[in-house]
């Protein structure tokens, strides 16, 4: 499981990513999973690698995208080192986690929260709303 | 009481007086150089607190109802509160980059060697580059007992070659002159209760004026040492922007 203790905020007028990333978190976070997905590219980006992929999508400047990375590996989404190379020292970001893993983690802490918060009144409402007498309702979800 | 009847107490401190405002009044001259600056303002501590270390030591414990120890500690205080600023700003604050885990040295030679070539130029040491593992962008230098350059990681990733180049070349300005005395003596300065008569914001805006000229001269252009600063500018408006924003 992902560490997702420094999402604090959820906003559920949101979907998908963007319900706890700012649509520009989303983006990055975007680039760097289908770099990762992909075999026949590095699984590390550098800021400006980044920056180059966004600008022709978004108006995006170079330096938003560095913050929004510090922002990202603050919250342990992404993760950095140092590098040095051709271009010399940068850092390169990768993905802590998969879509997947990230959204399962996100779904596990809301709940647990809710549970914490709410105890009894939350367990109950989670056996109703996925008892078999809803299955027809649970199974359009999935 | 006893001070004041002695004639040579009291002519020491009045001369001492004196020379610590005739130390500000020529503070305020603008053509002196930043060793010639230096030299003032320590001389104006001195001078300021010169009779009452006099006072305190021979008399204080006569002439006055606090213990002698209170009078001792208060004396005391004031020169070794402007020793331990020294003693901060020249060693202890560059000890604490140079040990600290997130600074290592930079091993690019192209950028050793850029260092290098414009410190012989300008007839300085050739200080040590470091970077420090932040992605904030910053850069700044240290004179202390060795000459350095320290840049973060952050700021390598937002600028280009040409703009990195103009920071080294503004910080290797700033060593040069010797700003960061200058810097460092300004903060102890305050310790002075008319710092108010003259501040030195404008010798230290004259300074980045300086060394932003040594970059023109250098590189003939205007052009990256202007872009890297809208860059840093630009990375702490977003940064402010997005933290009050999305927090």
């Amino acid at each position: 499981m992902v560490n997702v203790r420094k999402i604090q905020k959820i906003r559920f007028e949101k979907k998908d990513l963007e319900s706890f990333l700012s649509p520009l978190e989303s983006d990055v976070l975007k680039t760097l999973w289908v770099n990762a997905d992909d075999s026949s590219k590095p699984k590390e980006m550098k800021v400006k690698e980044i920056y180059n992929l966004l600008k022709g999508k978004r108006k995006v400047a170079l330096t938003s995208i560095a913050v929004i990375l510090d922002r990202l590996y603050e919250k342990k989404i992404v993760s950095r080192k140092m590098k040095t190379g051709r271009g010399g020292i940068h850092y390169v970001y990768y993905p802590c986690a998969t879509r997947e893993n990230l959204e399962e983690s996100i779904v596990k802490n809301v709940v647990n929260k809710l549970i914490d918060n709410f105890g009894n009144v939350a367990v109950s409402y989670f056996n109703e709303r996925f008892s078999a007498g809803n299955k027809d309702k649970n199974q359009k979800l999935i | 009481m006893i001070f004041i009847n002695n004639p040579s107490y009291v002519f020491l401190s009045l001369a001492s007086f004196s020379l610590a405002f005739l130390s500000i009044y020529h503070l305020r001259a603008k053509s002196h150089t930043i060793k010639e600056k230096t030299l003032l303002i320590y001389s104006h501590l001195i001078f300021l607190f010169f009779p009452f270390a006099l006072f305190t030591l021979t008399m204080a414990c006569r002439a006055i109802s606090i213990s002698c120890e209170a009078t001792r500690i208060l004396s005391y205080s004031m020169p070794t509160s402007i020793a331990l600023s020294l003693l901060a700003g020249f060693i202890g604050i560059p000890v604490l980059y140079f040990m600290s885990s997130r600074t290592s040295g930079v091993n690019d030679s192209g950028m050793l060697g850029f260092v290098k070539k414009h410190s012989d130029k300008i007839s300085i040491r050739t200080p040590k580059l470091y970077v420090i593992d932040t992605a904030k962008p910053q850069a700044f230098s240290f004179l202390s007992f060795m000459p350095s350059i320290f840049m973060s990681v952050g700021i390598l990733d937002i600028l280009n070659r040409k703009e990195i180049e103009s920071v080294i070349l503004h910080e290797l300005a700033h060593i040069k002159h010797g700003s960061t005395v200058l810097k460092i003596s300004s903060y102890v300065m305050r310790l002075s209760p008319f710092s108010m008569l003259k501040t030195l914001s404008s010798e230290l805006d004259a300074e980045e004026r300086n060394a932003d000229l040594f970059v023109f001269k250098t590189q003939k252009t205007w052009k990256y040492i202007q872009s890297a600063k809208r860059k840093l500018d630009e990375y702490e408006t977003e940064n402010n922007s997005i933290k009050q924003t999305l927090d």
